[in-house]
């Protein structure tokens, strides 16, 4: 034991970590249009006067920190659907179905044309993913082509990331309903390939 | 008809409160999937079914045995083009005290019940969310919520854990527009009911007079009254009403 060379550095230097490019334009994209969309209503101005004043210095900040707390939702919730997509194919499962609601809550940040560019990007960046390729090599071959695969892959991430910042909205409205504080948000650590 | 077209899979099919909400599902232009225990009764059911101009398929199976259901489902979805509505009916009862109550019992009730609801509702789920839309009714136990009973410790129980699971799947759910309630029942007139008064040493005659009295209405639910009720959960028209525990039993 005493003999076994320390290689955590070098181990470290060669992590590679997953592009994860299309979660850049999910920050950019969904946090600026809830930004947006909040600041244009001056919604939930009085419920920040009324409780929040303490913890946030102004509206705006007010505000980003919500839509903050949404795109992070978003994020997290593409991590979530990669999570259920892995863990399937590790067990040879089919892939499991998009679970795309019927309604979602205002103000719906993500509009057709953020959808289908997010599924070009994560479809560009799988495309290029050896340990995908090789996953479907094991489990999917013959079943569903590789564009298919990595294409339902996308859609799967894309209403993950939907369904993320639906549920954060959901719970940044019920704090806000009476006044406690905003929920936690974290960003997931970053996923290695 | 309020029903027209839609798919509704409902388990007891074969019991007396299942049979009566197949039988209206079907008048009302729903095609309905009976599913019990018994093949024999499952065949009774469909007959019936078929006899009033109903569309119906048989699909006997063990509501806690996932491989079973699990192909009934995916056999109704390829047949049908999906799955609208799940009535969950199917119950047992094995009643005994406390210190008789055996482990099996216990579990017996728990799988139909717990396991049982969990499991359809499960695989419903899965057609439900993807068609954008369902309806999930179960048939709770004759005892009204929050109740205990004596000798039913694993009834109550696991009527208790139905209105749990029915609220949590009402809220995991509701974004799908998929509505789920339960129905609580008191006193029914049904096989079930008769054969739990004759275990109480008494003739169905005394049992009722006695229970009448604690009944508003004055008269034994049917199992129709508790099938309208399934049929207002069931239809659009309750589009707006989940995660509730609806009793029925002719009285506050």
């Amino acid at each position: 034991m005493h003999e076994m060379p320390d290689t955590e550095g070098a181990d470290a230097a060669s992590e590679r970590l997953w592009p994860e490019g299309y979660k850049q334009r999910i920050r950019h994209v969904v946090t600026q249009r809830v930004v947006d969309s909040l600041s244009e209503a001056g919604a939930f101005e009085q419920v920040y006067e009324s409780h929040y004043t303490a913890a946030l210095e102004s509206y705006p900040s007010f505000v980003e920190r919500l839509a903050e707390i949404v795109t992070i939702g978003a994020e997290n919730g593409t991590d979530g659907a990669f999570g259920e997509i892995h863990s399937a194919m590790r067990n040879g499962r089919d892939l499991p179905f998009a679970r795309v609601r019927a309604r979602y809550l205002w103000p719906q940040p993500f509009d057709e044309d953020l959808k289908t560019e997010l599924r070009g990007e994560i479809t560009a960046e799988y495309r290029e993913s050896h340990a995908l390729e090789h996953l479907h090599e094991d489990h999917y071959l013959g079943k569903l082509g590789f564009e298919d695969f990595i294409d339902r892959a996308a859609k799967l991430l894309v209403v993950g990331g939907i369904n993320g910042a639906d549920d954060s909205l959901a719970a940044v409205y019920r704090a806000l309903l009476d006044g406690s504080p905003l929920p936690m948000a974290r960003r997931r650590p970053r996923r290695i390939q | 008809m309020r029903l027209e077209g839609k798919v509704a899979v409902i388990t007891g099919a074969a019991g007396d409160i299942g049979r009566a909400i197949a039988l209206r599902f079907a008048t009302e232009g729903a095609r309905v999937v009976l599913n019990d225990l018994s093949e024999g009764a499952v065949e009774s059911v469909c007959g019936t079914v078929k006899k009033a101009r109903g569309k119906a398929l048989e699909a006997p199976g063990d509501v806690s045995n996932r491989e079973q259901m699990e192909a009934i489902f995916d056999r109704v979805a390829s047949k049908w083009g999906g799955i609208d509505i799940l009535v969950f009916a199917a119950g047992v009862r094995v009643d005994a005290t406390i210190q008789n109550l055996s482990a099996e019992q216990w579990d017996e009730v728990m799988q139909v019940h717990l396991k049982g609801s969990f499991v359809c509702s499960q695989l419903a789920q899965k057609h439900m969310v993807q068609q954008g839309h369902g309806r999930m009714v179960s048939v709770g136990s004759p005892i009204p919520a929050g109740l205990g009973s004596p000798a039913q410790t694993n009834y109550c129980t696991a009527h208790a854990g139905l209105v749990g699971l029915t609220t949590s799947l009402a809220i995991e759910l509701g974004p799908h527009d998929i509505t789920v309630n339960c129905i609580a029942p008191d006193f029914i007139d049904t096989k079930m009911t008769r054969e739990a008064a004759r275990r109480d040493g008494l003739f169905m005659d005394d049992f009722k007079r006695a229970v009448l009295a604690k009944i508003p209405l004055r008269r034994l639910g049917s199992a129709d009254d508790v099938a309208a009720v399934a049929l207002f959960l069931a239809s659009d028209e309750a589009g707006y009403v989940s995660g509730q525990v609806i009793n029925v039993r002719g009285g506050p």
